[in-house]
């Protein structure tokens, strides 16, 4: 039995091996890292928690956080309206659909880099496509991000034309419900809205809840886009943005580090929170609860 | 059975692989001494470059030549396309730094004194084919840091002013000259300016230049903040009054053209650019170039590309002398060459360009870079967000020079 044992150790070792190495060393020595002053030349100088009381007195680090949290605060309930209302259209049946599915769903595909040059160009303030349509109907152009109160509007009508990408999952779950719930509501004499609200919703809300938490951690985390658009008056620095101008351009590696931690805990946090929230509003359809009982 | 000893195998490799992995650090290199001790091997040198392309192909062939005339080294070519400084700060702080780094100005200060790069001087002085009195004195002066000579440029672009000719003419104004002064600048400039059209475009020009035109600086050559001298103030007054004088587009339409774009498609008469900008062949009208305007003294900002060599390269006699002959060849292959004898290749390699080699030596004589700080790229963050953008934006000058300092003093501290 014991042989069981070691045997079955070995053959998920590769794994392990590789778990230790790659995830858990780098995060023991990174909490380390974010302890110290650390030019990544020379060795690392013991700082203690140095760190985190500059960054709070870090006005840079406080501007960049605060466009962050702003961003996924706005960015995340609307991209998830908006890849839902996208996945119940194409979920209906109408001709050239799949065309459509096709369509919307081509912003996942494309590389995030070419987006973002594309998207530099459509906001350009002289040459966009944005603005060009405005002057069609007599606008004067507005520097999408060149003034700094239309950098976060731009950013988010980035997300709004990248949520077809999103449509996916929720149109999995919408082909997941049984139709005979529906048919039991129209029985039941309900309208549209309320076979929305009473069975669509309910039904999703495990989708919308997978899709809240990976919401929240690539908008905190949010990077690729904002290193190459940027954006006037410091409001497309975004929180991984300035971190990793402390790392690699200011070679302040300990003070990026602590950054990330804080990153960390944060999102930690919101992930919880909403975890927490979930008893309330997401419904498993293995699960038996208590008021479902009751009801009976 | 046979199944479970593979994986048995590949856990005793991987198990090394971490167990060398963590030792690194500490235990150093094991295959080291190796080349030293044998003179009769070449030395192995690495060349890390963002050449890409064009300019690696041309670069690979510079370095096959050398590499077929030396006797004691070989230079191998390390290109790094893209994010070129990230990846060269994750191998200095892996201990796998290339032997020499192409790095631009700026960063000279900043490697230095985290102590990746060696000191040259006590190398250069033995070597016969180092000629320091050969280089444009501004050229030079960038690869030092404390006194000491960390890297040779082997590039050296002198900002021009770049006219349109034909619309000078047709607005009647006299043509510039090597003797302009800010005010003549801003003068002709106005007469340019009409609806869609302007007198210049200026937002290449590095804030900086403004103060030397007057004598002044931001930092000095010891490393002491200078810019609330009045030379200083007065450079960069002379800025805001250009801004003001409404002879240039604003920052941001300009930024979003690009390059110059405005300049070749004729909508701005005047362009202060790099002297290797290739206007000559791009355009349709007539282009002539002079020494940028002065305030009152002439100077002009150069960008200046050098080498460097490593601190940790394993023989830095025999590298050093790499280093010289692979700069010196680069001097008869790169335009602008940052010495006095490599400067008539722009002759023969740029021959649109031989109206004009007289001003471009001129200019060359009074190039400089930054007096770089240790801290440069916070230090240039700091001038764009707290200089630049407020006197673009109209805030007094003094007002913003202080708000600078009081930066400049937690970024040294």
């Amino acid at each position: 039995m014991r042989f069981k044992k070691y045997e079955g150790y070995l053959f998920i070792s590769p794994w392990i091996i590789g778990f230790f190495v790659f995830t858990i060393a780098p995060l023991v020595f990174a909490f380390y890292v974010g302890l110290t002053e650390w030019d990544t030349f020379n060795k690392p100088k013991f700082v203690g928690l140095d760190n985190y009381a500059a960054l709070f007195k870090d006005e840079d680090f406080i501007k960049a956080l605060w466009v962050t949290v702003k961003f996924a605060a706005i960015s995340v309930p609307l991209g998830i309206a908006t890849s839902m209302l996208i996945a119940i259209l194409v979920n209906t049946k109408v001709k050239g659909v799949y065309f459509f599915r096709t369509a919307l769903y081509l912003p996942a595909v494309v590389s995030g880099v070419s987006i973002s040059l594309l998207w530099k160009w459509i906001l350009d303030k002289d040459f966009g496509l944005i603005n060009l349509l405005l002057s069609k109907l007599g606008i004067p152009p507005i520097g999408w991000l060149t003034d700094p109160a239309f950098v976060m509007p731009s950013y988010l009508m980035i997300v709004i034309w990248g949520a077809g990408g999103g449509m996916l999952t929720y149109l999995a779950g919408l082909q997941d419900i049984p139709k005979h719930l529906y048919e039991a509501a129209e029985i039941d004499g309900a309208n549209g809205f309320r076979k929305f609200r009473h069975i669509t919703l309910p039904m999703l809300s495990p989708v919308i809840f997978y899709n809240l938490i990976m919401g929240i951690v690539g908008a905190m985390r949010k990077f690729g886009d904002a290193y190459i658009i940027g954006g006037a008056g410091n409001e497309g620095r975004f929180y991984m943005i300035y971190l990793y101008e402390n790392a690699f351009k200011y070679f302040k590696m300990g003070y990026a580090t602590a950054m990330a931690w804080i990153l960390f805990v944060i999102i930690l946090i919101l992930t919880l929170l909403a975890f927490k929230s979930s008893s309330a509003w997401v419904y498993y359809e293995s699960e038996v609860k208590p008021r479902a009982r009751k009801g009976r | 059975m046979l199944l479970s000893l593979v994986l048995a195998f590949m856990v005793v490799l991987s198990a090394c692989g971490g167990g060398g992995n963590n030792g690194n650090g500490a235990s150093g290199s094991p295959d080291k001494p190796a080349e030293s001790s044998q003179p009769a091997g070449k030395v192995k040198l690495k060349v890390a470059t963002w050449a890409g392309a064009d300019e690696l192909r041309e670069f690979e062939a510079l370095v096959a030549k050398l590499n077929e005339k030396a006797t004691d080294y070989e230079l191998q070519v390390q290109s790094i396309p893209a994010d070129y400084y990230q990846k060269l700060q994750t191998m200095i702080a892996g201990k796998q730094a290339p032997d020499f780094m192409w790095l631009s100005q700026e960063y000279v200060p900043q490697y230095a004194s985290l102590g990746a790069l060696a000191p040259l001087d006590e190398y250069l002085s033995g070597i016969s084919s180092f000629h320091a009195d050969d280089y444009f004195p501004g050229a030079l002066d960038v690869g030092k840091f404390n006194n000491q000579t960390y890297a040779l440029p082997w590039i050296s672009q002198p900002y021009m002013l770049y006219y349109n000719q034909d619309m000078f003419e047709k607005a009647g104004v006299e043509l510039p000259t090597n003797d302009w002064t800010w005010d003549d600048f801003i003068a002709a400039g106005q007469k340019l300016t009409k609806d869609g059209e302007w007198g210049a475009l200026i937002n290449n020009i590095p804030t900086a230049m403004y103060t030397w035109s007057y004598g002044g600086d931001v930092f000095d050559k010891d490393g002491n903040i200078v810019l609330n001298s009045p030379e200083s103030i007065q450079g960069l007054e002379m800025y805001q009054k250009i801004v003001k004088s409404g002879i240039a587009p604003d920052r941001a339409q300009a930024d979003s053209m690009g390059n110059g774009d405005m300049f070749k498609t004729g909508k701005v008469a005047m362009f202060i650019g790099g002297a290797g900008d290739d206007f000559e062949k791009t355009v349709k009208f007539k282009v002539g170039m002079v020494v940028p305007p002065k305030g009152t003294k002439q100077v002009t900002f150069s960008w200046i590309g050098v080498t460097a060599m490593s601190s940790t390269t394993k023989n830095p006699a025999v590298a050093a002398k790499a280093l010289v002959d692979m700069t010196n060849a680069i001097h008869q292959w790169k335009v602008v060459a940052p010495t006095k004898s490599g400067f008539d290749l722009i002759k023969t390699s740029r021959p649109e360009k031989e109206y004009a080699v007289e001003t471009i030596r001129k200019a060359s004589e009074v190039a400089r870079g930054f007096n770089n700080q240790p801290k440069q790229a916070e230090i240039d963050g700091t001038i764009w967000e707290h200089l630049t953008q407020p006197i673009e934006n109209g805030v007094d000058v003094k007002k913003a020079v202080d708000n600078t300092i009081k930066k400049f003093q937690e970024i040294i501290k």
